[in-house]
């Protein structure tokens, strides 16, 4: 469009300090191997990852410890995002935590498959965001 | 014509495409401008609001780019707003000027959108950031990106009504093959559904020939309150009759139906009350459904109820929403053929339903028969947020 084409070649690199406000405790703890969800008082709904409120009645909701462990309810193989850190692999998937009502979006290592059972088995590398401890891992069959 | 339902007085496009000469999105804006305003044959003093949709400012490189706009065009002094949606910038944008219409706010709106989504920065980062448009903090961050996401919704859609990805293939062959007589269209080609099934695969199960691309490119709609829209003798006006806006569950795994866009379906039954249709599979006449992958313009046909849930497979492969079948989707091209610059892809979608309404779009696109009503839909994240509006010919 331009008579004469300029263009110029820009780098702009960000830092940020980033609060993770009310989630930060669910990172912490899936950090520890460990998970929290949150129930609703009113209508039993149990979610994870926690949230203030719930879904479906705005109830505040409280905080409830959940077994690291789930099974894989969709998952689909692909190359992660250039944020992506560590070694889990390129398989994300749905997990239906076991508690939960709701699935959680999770990056999954091991031989996966719809209807494998998974546990929590966090990233232990450098990672430049918590939620790269988020990896469960294909539990072996006995 | 209805109360004060706004009209489209005109509306221009800059094609979607890959630029590589130099230009970027203020000359495509401006462009656009320029085409809506000739098309609409009034001068610039005739606009009195300007609202601005694009996506990311990380993608333009500009903060508040409305008062950068409205001055570069020729319109300083003028309102401005800016709306952000996502892929549905254009349809809020729409939705807004509706709203500053009726509501007496402005009496003629100028709707812009752009995006410099496709010639600047490399595939690997606008992925990543585009992968920042769902729960940044859970998914983005972890890697996941657009089409992990829409591949794991389509899962769900496949698992509950048997879907399969040959039938979700015929979706990229209509719609490249419309974009081949769009000259606008970023990506027109002649296709089978085996070589969609043969493409490369990007994340399971989505190929890249399901994938939408993401292209550079600007479009703008000229809205007018209808005591302030000039008689025409040489070609009908398009007027909205329906505007439908529903939010959904952010999370996928929040969903209880992760493969049914339930937040789309709220948008459309809005959008149809306002507008009085009560069967839009048969009121509906053409349309232009979101499409940045082949399954999501099935969910979006079965949402939006111009299909039975599940059943929009079976009406593509009997050819419903082929160019000449009885209801054509995406004659644009769609966002698979035609393209996608989000912060104009919605008003794309406007300038391609009120042409075909008004007869007089692309050659070898347009239907013979008259079309009276339209729907255009379009969303941001996995249809996390959906616009829908439906348009209704006027008679000169």
């Amino acid at each position: 469009m331009s008579d004469v084409p300029v263009t110029t070649d820009l780098t702009f690199a960000l830092d940020w300090r980033h609060g993770l406000g009310a989630r930060g405790a669910f990172f912490a703890a899936v950090a520890a191997g460990r998970l929290i969800g949150a129930r609703c008082p009113a209508c039993g709904a149990t979610v994870v990852p926690p949230r203030a409120r719930c879904g479906n009645d705005a109830t505040l909701m409280v905080p409830v410890d959940l077994p690291p462990a789930g099974k894989i309810r969709q998952l689909t193989l692909g190359a992660p995002s250039a944020l992506a850190r560590g070694d889990a692999g390129c398989v994300f998937a749905l997990v239906q935590v076991e508690g939960a009502d709701n699935s959680l979006l999770t990056r999954i290592t091991g031989a996966a498959a719809v209807g494998a059972r998974v546990t929590l088995a966090p990233a232990t590398g450098e990672v430049i965001h918590p939620a790269q401890h988020l990896v469960f891992a294909v539990t072996p069959a006995h | 014509m209805t109360t004060n339902f706004p009209v489209i007085l005109g509306s221009g496009l800059v094609p979607f495409r890959r630029y590589r000469d130099g230009s970027g999105w203020r000359d495509w804006a401006a462009l656009a401008s320029d085409a809506a305003l000739a098309d609409a044959q009034i001068a610039r003093a005739g606009i009195d609001m300007v609202i601005v949709a694009n996506e990311s400012d990380m993608l333009a490189m500009q903060l508040s780019p409305g008062p950068l706009l409205v001055d570069d065009i020729g319109l300083a002094g003028v309102p401005v707003m800016r709306v952000e949606a996502g892929g549905g910038s254009g349809g809020a944008a729409l939705r807004a000027g509706v709203a500053q219409i009726m509501s007496g706010l402005a009496r003629r709106v100028l709707l812009l959108g752009f995006e410099q989504a496709a010639s600047h920065m490399p595939a690997a980062t606008v992925r990543a950031l585009y992968g920042l448009s769902f729960d940044a903090d859970l998914e983005g961050w972890a890697g996941a990106t657009a089409t992990m996401l829409y591949a794991l919704s389509v899962q769900d859609h496949m698992a509950r009504f048997g879907t399969t990805m040959a039938q979700l293939a015929r979706v990229s062959v209509k719609n490249h093959g419309n974009a081949c007589l769009n000259p606008d269209a970023h990506s027109p080609l002649g296709l089978t559904v085996a070589d969609v099934l043969a493409s490369p695969m990007v994340s399971t199960p989505y190929r890249r020939l399901d994938c939408s691309l993401l292209s550079d490119g600007a479009a703008a709609v000229i809205l007018a309150h209808p005591d302030a829209a000039p008689r025409r003798i040489d070609r009908p006006l398009t007027q909205i009759t329906g505007s439908g806006c529903a939010t959904d569950r952010a999370r996928l795994g929040d969903r209880p139906a992760p493969g049914v866009f339930a937040g789309k379906q709220r948008a459309a039954d809005r959008a149809y009350a306002m507008a009085g249709i009560t069967d839009p599979a048969r009121q509906i006449e053409v349309a232009e459904v979101y499409d940045s992958y082949t399954g999501a313009e099935v969910q979006g046909l079965e949402a939006l109820r111009l299909a039975p849930p599940g059943g929009a497979v079976a009406r593509l492969a009997d050819g419903i929403y082929d160019r000449d079948g009885p209801l054509p989707v995406n004659l644009s091209g769609g966002l698979i053929g035609q393209g996608g610059a989000p912060g104009a892809t919605g008003l794309a979608q406007v300038v391609a339903v009120s042409r075909l309404l008004e007869g007089r779009y692309h050659p070898g696109l347009q239907p013979a028969r008259p079309l009276r009503r339209g729907l255009v839909d379009c969303h941001g994240g996995l249809a996390s947020v959906t616009y829908t509006h439906v348009l209704e010919r006027l008679e000169a």
